[in-house]
């Protein structure tokens, strides 16, 4: 037996399952038109067409009951046949234009229910972390464009007597592949005199002491040796000054200026002994072989410092402007 | 979040290994490349003494070989050439520039024999970072 009685929600509205092929049926072998059953129900002619057309089969009780009064049949003979006899409690009517629209009924506040939605909320939270999390860390990652950069660094001895000669080193470092094209000019102290280049200057200003090498770098790092002889002055404790500057192709970012040593004292002293005890000891000279035995083309005295180093010592003597060995 | 632990808590094999190589890899270059020389006594017959030098690469730019014999006894021969010899002190020193990875050998040749208990000597170079390194010759 089929139960067609109406049903209640869970929030008290009265509703009814309707038939709308019954109620079409009905309605025409009754030769009704659409509006005169809109205008005694008191709904629209859109409202009827919805209800015979099955797309709101739950209507409120209420308009079911005029529905059939106005169809003078009974109200179990525009009802849903329903194959399961039990009406579904939860069916709100679903017309809009049904009167007020009750909401669905919330979920039963099981448990069960409680850790669903929960979980859902913390699966939603530890997705936007993880989002946010590594859009951070790609953006703190991707490789940022390369900054070129080119160093120059200058590299003195600490003092040297006057009129004696000693090396100078300018090193240069890029992160540019090669080859990279640069000028280096260099500023000499006053009186000071170049005797020879590694490489070869370019120009070579005598009267402003200015020198320049215009070169291509074939490796990322190079460097450029000049000896110079100090000048031959009485002025005991007199610093030579240096200064100089590099210019590469626009675009690269680096120091205009040369940075490391600028400056050298005139003294008694070999420029190879640091510590200035007439001595060349063996960390001395480790330190000359290994900053300047990549100067091929320039003699920088290094028989003379092997053999003040095989010596027990040496001695300045000004009057001569020689070393002596003993 | 899974992790590579095993039910103890501890890090598995795998994981192990990836945070050595992190490790490693995040050791600076210069530990890698730092030269290291070694000397030992190949031979010490008689007037004779050769010393083999083993060389790393990258190699130092210069080695000091320091060899103290009895004082007052005479270099008869070198290969190669001593820079120095201070026989009242019985002080014998090589300067060795240009040297390449691998094995060197360096033949000494005295006026007379002289006994091992007289006899010690002393490589010296410089690493990358400028620190001078002092390491006895090997009498083993």
């Amino acid at each position: 037996m089929t139960d067609n009685t109406p049903a209640n929600t869970s929030i008290n509205v009265p509703v009814a399952k309707i038939n709308g092929d019954e109620i079409r049926r009905l309605r025409e072998c009754k030769g009704l038109t659409q509006l005169y059953m809109a205008t005694v129900i008191g709904v629209t002619t859109d409202t009827i067409s919805r209800w015979e057309n099955r797309r709101y089969p739950t209507i409120k009780l209420e308009n079911a009951e005029k529905l059939a009064h106005t169809l003078e049949v009974d109200l179990e003979a525009i009802l849903e046949q329903e194959e399961n006899d039990t009406p579904s409690p939860l069916a709100p009517p679903e017309d809009p234009s049904d009167g007020q629209v009750p909401q669905a009924p919330p979920e039963p506040a099981t448990p069960a229910n409680t850790l669903k939605r929960h979980w859902r909320h913390f699966a939603l939270l530890l997705f936007t972390i993880f989002v946010v999390l590594g859009s951070f860390f790609w953006w703190q990652t991707k490789p940022a464009p390369m900054k070129i950069t080119v160093i120059s660094t200058r590299i003195l001895p600490k003092h040297v007597p006057p009129g004696q000669t000693f090396p100078v080193l300018i090193t240069v470092n890029t992160n540019q592949p090669p080859p990279v094209t640069l000028i280096l000019k260099e500023n000499l102290p006053s009186g000071c005199r170049i005797i020879s280049a590694d490489p070869p200057l370019t120009t070579e200003a005598e009267k402003s002491g200015a020198v320049k090498w215009i070169s291509r770098m074939d490796k990322q790092t190079s460097t450029f040796a000049y000896l110079v002889r100090a000048p031959n002055t009485e002025t005991a404790g007199a610093q030579l000054q240096f200064s100089g500057e590099l210019t590469v192709n626009q675009g690269v970012q680096g120091q205009k200026e040369i940075s490391g040593a600028t400056s050298l004292e005139l003294a008694p002293f070999h420029w190879a002994d640091v510590d200035r005890n007439n001595k060349i000891d063996d960390e001395e000279i480790l330190a000359v072989y290994d900053r300047y035995s990549s100067m091929k083309e320039i003699d920088f005295g290094r028989d003379l410092i092997d053999d003040m180093w095989a010596g027990s010592g040496y001695v300045w003597e000004r009057k001569s402007g020689k070393y002596v060995v003993q | 979040m899974k992790t590579r632990h095993d039910h103890k808590g501890h890090p598995t094999p795998i994981m192990t290994a990836f945070l050595f190589s992190l490790l490693f890899a995040a050791l600076p270059m210069q530990v890698w490349s730092s030269p290291l020389v070694t000397a030992r006594y190949k031979e010490m017959k008689g007037r004779e003494i050769i010393i083999a030098i083993s060389i790393t690469d990258p190699p130092p730019s210069t080695i000091i070989v320091l060899q103290n014999v009895t004082p007052q006894v005479a270099v008869i021969q070198s290969q190669p050439a001593t820079k120095s010899v201070n026989s009242s002190k019985g002080e014998i020193k090589w300067l060795l520039s240009d040297v390449t990875p691998g094995e060197f050998t360096l033949h000494l040749t005295l006026e007379r024999p002289i006994s091992l208990t007289e006899m010690s000597g002393e490589i010296r170079y410089r690493e990358p970072n400028g620190r001078m390194v002092s390491k006895p010759i090997s009498k083993q």
